[in-house]
């Protein structure tokens, strides 16, 4: 399992996309350990059919439920289930068109920053957005990090 | 197949509906649609028929039931009981849907907190101590470059994921 293998096979496919997430949050100095890439994508036709692509070589499979069912990775099923909880080849993987608290992609690309890691620039959702975006979410798991997050935009304002 | 009981949220999502029209179908057909996950595998599919094909309630859900009582990847069943109109279901596609729905619904669907939203915080550095965070590790990884953090939670990560394994590998024997 590696995030690095993801998002370098995803930038590879020239797929657009923001990390979110767990991620995003490491990103700006979070400690929590996270053991899923949050990744928003480009709803365009072009840009799904990239990412249904690279996403077959990864044997994708909806994360949680029985081995075995069917399951189409395709285009189509980002048209009909926009948000997909996905585990692969390369580690468990959620794909979304928008982020609750922040917008679709357009809005989430605007909140967006570039970072360099896993040798390669891609972007990451901002540290104010992340906060807004776990407040809105209202789950249990969201609302333990926040206090963190909040901490981190802090200390980051007293560094400036 | 996994038998958890889906919340009304849950069962929204694997519908592709949303909660008010579980209940108005609910209301209307004077039923309770079965909250597990096998038996759930209809609410999506009279949804759609309902809601994009514009078929009464009634009439959906018989096509519905009996499209699923179908084997095969796709499914021709009379709509109508004259028999003149006949009605094709991709259903492996329509299962490949109710699968991805589902797994978002047991992963994302969770319950959600209750009560007011809570405020942005004012002292946050005063909460996070109040929440037991170590400051000096959030200090130390402010040092760090995202390159650096990304690298360390990789790591972390793959290593707990190992852990996982082993333990699951051991609980299997």
């Amino acid at each position: 399992m590696s995030f690095g293998s993801i998002v370098r096979g995803l930038i590879k496919s020239n797929v657009e996309f923001v990390v979110v997430g767990g991620v995003a949050a490491a990103a700006h100095g979070s400690t929590i350990i996270t053991n899923d890439l949050d990744v928003c994508y480009s709803p365009t036709d072009e840009n799904v059919k990239r990412l249904a692509s690279r996403l077959r070589r990864w044997r994708p499979y909806p994360r949680g439920i029985e081995k075995g069912l069917p399951f189409i990775m395709d285009a189509k099923t980002f048209h009909i289930t926009p948000i997909l909880t996905l585990s692969t080849s390369q580690g468990p993987l959620d794909l979304l068109d928008r982020i609750e608290g922040v917008g679709d992609y357009a809005a989430v690309l605007k909140q967006s920053e570039s970072v360099e890691a896993f040798d390669s620039h891609f972007r990451v959702l901002t540290l104010r957005a992340l906060i807004a975006a776990k407040r809105a979410a209202g789950r249990p798991k969201d609302y333990a990090q926040l206090p963190e997050l909040e901490a981190l935009e802090a200390l980051l304002a007293q560094k400036r | 197949m996994d038998q958890t009981r889906l919340s009304l949220g849950q069962l929204a999502i694997v519908a592709g509906s949303s909660t008010k029209w579980i209940k108005n179908a609910e209301m209307l057909l004077g039923i309770s649609f079965p909250r597990t996950p096998s038996e759930a595998v209809g609410v999506g599919l009279l949804h759609e028929l309902h809601s994009e094909l514009d078929l009464p309630l009634s009439l959906a859900r018989d096509i519905a039931n009996k499209v699923l009582s179908t084997s095969g990847r796709t499914s021709g069943v009379p709509a109508l009981a004259s028999g003149n109109v006949r009605l094709f279901v991709d259903l492996n596609r329509y299962r490949s849907t109710f699968n991805a729905r589902l797994s978002r619904a047991l992963v994302l669907g969770g319950p959600k907190r209750r009560g007011r939203p809570r405020a942005a915080a004012s002292g946050a550095i005063a909460a996070a101590l109040a929440h037991g965070i170590d400051l000096g590790l959030l200090r130390d990884s402010l040092r760090l470059s995202p390159a650096e953090r990304l690298a360390r939670l990789d790591a972390n990560a793959a290593f707990v994921g190992a852990l996982s394994e082993s333990r699951a590998r051991a609980g299997s024997k």
